[in-house]
């Protein structure tokens, strides 16, 4: 209540109109009356959750990259890959570039996202946040699109289906820990809604 | 002045601009938020511009995609290339309808529809049309959400790639088809993030009609 009147003044993203966005209850979400955009949504307990979600991510993510992701056997040979792997092949095969890219939108991206995440949700948590968690904020949401871990969970669902009538192929324990990395990955996002954790943001920097 | 310019209600049309990154609302006359200190514009600078500029280099990019092969396979000593339509014929004759419907829509429908729904976004705010305002910034909702989709394909020349490695017996390699396809992706994502949706709704006419209509719809909508 003590709060100044533009604190809630917001602008529609998709079309600019201004509204004044009255306090979510938890459960309530805000359209904007013009052009029906979300503007905001209130979970319960959402960054607890968004929390708990982040850091099973990131233990899902060491898993992955720790044992083999698939192996495949055709006529008594066998060869493994590692998810790192895909890339080295690339390399090898002087496809530098998008080795790169499959490196950034599998690995770095999604490692970089939770990196900026868990900070942020810490601090607001302990209500201390200082002029880094509005870099590390406004980084994550630029990263955000460029993390591409479902997308590649079908590529590789496509792959074993290509496959299978050529060779037996064999999921690995890594193969298990991305699906599970991928899951909880969404899940931490799911959470996030960028007016409640801005506004989060700034309570905790002012009080 | 400002006031011609910009459609009523909008933030624009009070002298106040919305931070891209957080959305706090701040004054014309400040440049960096005060809240996250992005960068402040009223609208993307150059919006429609930059979008034609990607969306013409990703068009032309999409020739070699299609054209070349995506990859090479060697089996038992022989080579065969596909290009990414091959892929799909071959997937379809094999009997496995569903993968080729995933790599048909990720491949052609997602990426020719993508740049076909914004250059007709971008053609429309650049003629000024003030047709279906609500239904156009839908559209550009959906061409950001279902972008990254279309990398599908690329991630499965990289996974054959890096899985089938024996030699003689069997082998895949990437073929450019798969870097040109990678960079038309990226370009209309970075094309739809340079469009900005507000442009669609500046310039329309004071109060218009699906204004009242909608918010009225918008009560009933939300009781369940």
């Amino acid at each position: 209540m003590d709060q100044p009147v533009s604190d809630q003044l917001t602008a529609c993203h998709s079309c600019d109109y201004l509204l004044r966005l009255p306090e979510l209850q938890p459960g309530q979400k805000a359209q904007c009356p013009r052009c029906g955009h979300p503007i905001s949504r209130r979970v319960r307990h959402a960054l607890d959750r968004s929390l708990a979600f982040a850091v099973s991510a990131l233990l899902f993510l060491t898993l992955a990259l720790m044992f083999p992701f698939l192996a495949f056997k055709v006529q008594g040979r066998m060869q493994e890959m590692s998810l790192l792997h895909s890339a080295v092949e690339l390399i090898q095969q002087d496809y530098l570039l998008l080795a790169a890219l499959l490196l950034l939108f599998i690995l770095l991206a999604p490692t970089a996202l939770l990196a900026l995440l868990l900070p942020v949700l810490l601090a607001v948590r302990r209500g201390r946040s200082g002029d880094w968690t509005f870099r590390f904020a406004h980084l994550l949401f630029a990263v955000q699109p460029w993390s591409m871990v479902e997308v590649f969970m079908i590529g590789v669902l496509v792959s074993l289906v290509k496959l299978s009538s050529q060779a037996d192929v064999v999921l690995g324990l890594s193969f298990w820990a991305y699906i599970l990395f991928s899951l909880s990955l969404t899940a931490a996002f799911a959470g996030i809604d960028r007016y409640q954790l801005w506004h989060a943001l700034d309570e905790a920097h002012h009080g | 002045m400002a006031e011609a310019q910009y459609s009523q209600g909008s933030a624009a049309e009070q002298g106040l601009q919305a931070c891209h990154t957080c959305g706090k609302v701040s004054p014309l006359t400040l440049n960096h938020c005060p809240r996250c200190h992005s960068r402040l514009h009223l609208r993307i600078p150059n919006s429609l511009q930059r979008t034609w500029a990607l969306l013409l280099t990703a068009i032309l990019l999409y020739i070699p995609a299609n054209s070349e092969p995506i990859m090479r396979t060697t089996l038992l000593g022989q080579e065969t290339v596909s290009t990414i339509i091959g892929g799909v014929v071959l997937l379809w004759q094999m009997g496995s309808y569903p993968i080729a419907a995933v790599i048909f829509i990720a491949s052609v429908v997602v990426p020719v529809g993508k740049i076909l729904a914004l250059a007709w976004l971008s053609f429309s705010v650049w003629r000024g049309h003030r047709l279906w305002p609500r239904q156009r910034t839908v559209l550009y909702r959906l061409t950001e959400l279902i972008g990254r989709w279309s990398m599908v394909d690329v991630f499965v020349v990289a996974i054959l790639v890096g899985l089938i490695q024996l030699g003689e017996l069997m082998s895949i390699y990437p073929g450019s088809a798969a870097l040109a396809f990678a960079g038309v992706v990226i370009l209309t994502m970075l094309a739809a993030n340079s469009f900005d949706p507000r442009l669609i709704w500046d310039r329309l006419p004071p109060d218009p009609i699906p204004h009242t209509s909608t918010a009225s719809d918008r009560s009933t909508d939300d009781n369940p």
